[in-house]
């Protein structure tokens, strides 16, 4: 092979390797982060994804605070029916339904129980627990939010679930 | 000065530096493709390397030729990212560096030794330097998987030669597969001079094939029924699980319902994977009576959970659990993910479980990609192997492919079936042939069913281990040998020659 062919050799093969790095890489960036869902046995999970509030560790995006609130902590009792009450009566009145009894949350610490539902500009949420120092909580329409430790939204109302408690598995 | 081969080929003498890289480059990326794509690239994914390399026009640049192929082959393990980008740039270099032993090795040794005997020697030295780099690669702190055996374990039409892994290891079939690379470089780049020896290795290449249809590894005695549980969770489920109980409860609740389902069918053996329920199952009763088998069950679970020892050491663990709930034996992972799991204690060796099914051998995860677990677990009389893997965390790259044909050179070595169980995925029976019955996909919740069979006598690869490295390596010393003596043979004679003629040598 002289040179001259040498270099030709060379000079057509650079940009087809650039093309074939460049396809792996693309189809790599899709294989390891595009969104995706798994089927699971007993319901769909999403890819989780950063929003404002936090992380959303596990999308739900029809998740209900009744439906849940009931599921965690007062499977006895009969599931709350109609909408998602619209303010803080509404949701004590629903609390008190389900037997579980409230008082405002004042401390400044919170250990991660019990939990509190708090309404919020944006809406309502119910923290469920710690992660490591960051609490979880429950977004209707959004799913289970790790936030920031720090980052909570202020709230207009919010009520320690006093007694409420969920099995760990 | 520049050193020539003593048989330079019609492409060495004018080949320029630009073309040299442009072909290693392209080395680099058909090793990569052969890794984790299309294991057949492995067949001639280093012909452009040896074109590179012959002539090369000095030691630094075959080391660095070497190591380019090696950074961009290794770069082709992205599905590792999830893990940390540090650990596919550190196996990249990893890898990189194994080439530059390749690139230095080949410039010393090649085409050095004139004569029938170094023509042999010529055509040999890319499969024998080749085999050392890999044989490198599974002892290394960072060692991950990147092997051309890896690569073929499910390609049928090459299946044959696989029947040469009992007797050499994978290691073996890896060398062969570099060895056709070879064959076809000198074939088709070097003249006459060289064709003797390569069709001679293309003739040996051949004969293992046809020993391999002839003779291919025994299935094994007795039966068994086996059942691989794949609950097909993501990483971020359990990620999930950790912040909401409601998630981990989904998890406890599809290993109950899939373990039900699978000792329903009263299979033998159960096997759950890697770190499938992260919760205190065996220091929990309620846990236990739900996941593990009940007294009127038949089937011994093997059962993948982490525990904490009284002095509050974590392991990653493999569990028997017999019919009734009692612990029968464990086994913890002995070879930890360097970082990625710090916090785990290793094991303190790999020892079969005795079970009532028969004596099983586990390995975890990646305990898989190296042959020293599943051949410590045969020699000391495994008779069937588990692989309990969580692969989730490659997402959906290839490299849980790559991962479950690495299983399946494991169980080709051993003479053993082998049942790998993936937390997301693949599930499946690799019988003592490479050859896998039944699978199930990634992120697909299900149950395996199949029979296996148990098989106790040892292979040769079990008794000898890594002989064939020995003899790879005694046969790079003995062309190191005859390189040396050659270049002293030459060195004398050109001074002779100058001192006849009368020649000044400044």
């Amino acid at each position: 092979m002289s040179r001259a062919t040498g270099r030709r050799t060379a000079r057509i093969l650079w940009p087809l390797m650039l093309l074939w790095v460049g396809a792996v890489a693309v189809r790599a960036h899709s294989e390891l982060t595009d969104d995706y869902t798994v089927e699971g046995l007993y319901r769909s999970y999403h890819s989780p994804y950063a929003a404002p509030l936090g992380a959303v560790v596990d999308p739900r995006p029809a998740l209900s605070l009744p439906a849940e609130i009931h599921a965690r902590y007062a499977p006895d009792h009969p599931p709350p029916r109609g909408p998602a009450p619209a303010d803080a009566a509404g949701w004590t009145a629903l609390l008190d339904g389900l037997g579980l009894e409230t008082r405002p949350h004042t401390a400044d610490r919170w250990t991660g129980a019990p939990p509190r539902l708090r309404l919020t500009a944006d809406g309502p949420q119910l923290l469920i627990g710690l992660f490591g120092v960051d609490p979880v909580a429950l977004v209707p329409g959004v799913g289970v939010v790790r936030i920031p430790e720090g980052a909570l939204p202020p709230a207009a109302v919010d009520l320690a679930l006093i007694g409420a408690r969920e099995p760990p598995w | 000065m520049i050193v020539a081969p003593t048989h330079a080929g019609r492409w060495a003498p004018a080949l320029c530096a630009e073309a040299r890289w442009a072909l290693a480059a392209l080395s680099g990326l058909l090793n990569g493709a052969a890794f984790i794509y299309f294991g057949p690239l492995a067949l001639v994914a280093n012909v452009p390397l040896l074109c590179a390399l012959w002539g090369a026009r000095s030691a630094t640049q075959a080391a660095l030729l070497g190591g380019l192929v090696g950074v961009l082959g290794g770069a082709h393990i992205y599905g590792i990212l999830d893990y940390g980008a540090w650990i596919l740039v550190a196996f990249s270099l990893y890898t990189g560096s194994q080439m530059v032993i390749y690139g230095l090795l080949m410039r010393l040794l090649w085409g050095r030794v004139a004569g029938p005997a170094g023509k042999a020697i010529d055509v040999a030295l890319p499969a024998l330097v080749w085999a050392l780099t890999e044989w490198i690669r599974t002892i290394g702190p960072l060692s991950m998987p990147a092997s051309y055996v890896g690569g073929i374990a499910d390609v049928g039409w090459l299946r044959p030669w696989l029947a040469l892994a009992p007797h050499t290891g994978g290691l073996g079939v890896s060398t062969l597969l570099a060895l056709c690379g070879s064959v076809v470089w000198h074939l088709a780049f070097v003249g006459r001079s060289h064709r003797p020896a390569a069709l001679g290795a293309a003739g040996f290449i051949g004969l293992v094939g046809v020993a391999g249809v002839v003779a291919p590894p025994p299935l094994g005695e007795r039966t068994i029924t086996v059942a691989g549980v794949q609950g097909g969770l993501a990483n971020a489920q359990y990620r999930a699980a950790q912040a909401d109980p409601a998630a981990m409860r989904d998890v406890v609740a599809t290993y109950e319902a899939l373990t039900r389902q699978a000792l329903a069918a009263r299979p033998d053996l159960v096997v759950w994977p890697e770190t499938a329920v992260r919760a205190p199952v065996l220091e929990t009763a309620a846990l236990r009576a739900r996941l593990f088998p009940r007294a009127d069950d038949t089937s011994t679970l093997i059962a993948g959970l982490v525990a904490r020892d009284a002095e509050g050491r974590g392991y990653n663990l493999a569990v028997a659990i017999a019919p009734g709930g009692d612990e029968i034996g464990r086994q913890a992972k002995v070879r930890l993910v360097p970082g990625v799991e710090a916090h785990f204690t290793p094991g303190p060796a790999w020892r079969p479980i005795a079970t009532p099914a028969g004596r099983i051998g586990a390995l975890i995860c990646l305990e898989s990609v190296y042959p020293i677990g599943a051949r410590a677990l045969a020699a000391r009389g495994a008779e069937l192997l588990v692989v309990m893997s969580n692969d989730a965390g490659f997402g959906r790259s290839p490299i849980t492919d790559h991962m479950t044909r690495r299983a399946a050179i494991r169980a080709v070595e051993t003479g053993r079936w082998l049942l790998r169980v993936g937390q997301a995925g693949i599930t499946t029976l690799i019988d003592p042939r490479g050859r896998a019955h039944g699978a199930l996909g990634l992120f697909e919740p299900g149950v395996l069913r199949g029979e296996a069979r148990l098989r106790s006598d040892p292979t040769l690869y079990v008794r000898w281990g890594d002989w064939w490295m020995g003899l790879c390596g005694a046969l790079l010393l003995l062309a190191a040998a005859l390189a040396l003596r050659s270049r002293r043979v030459s060195a004398r004679s050109t001074t002779k020659m100058n001192q006849n003629t009368g020649t000044k040598i400044t």
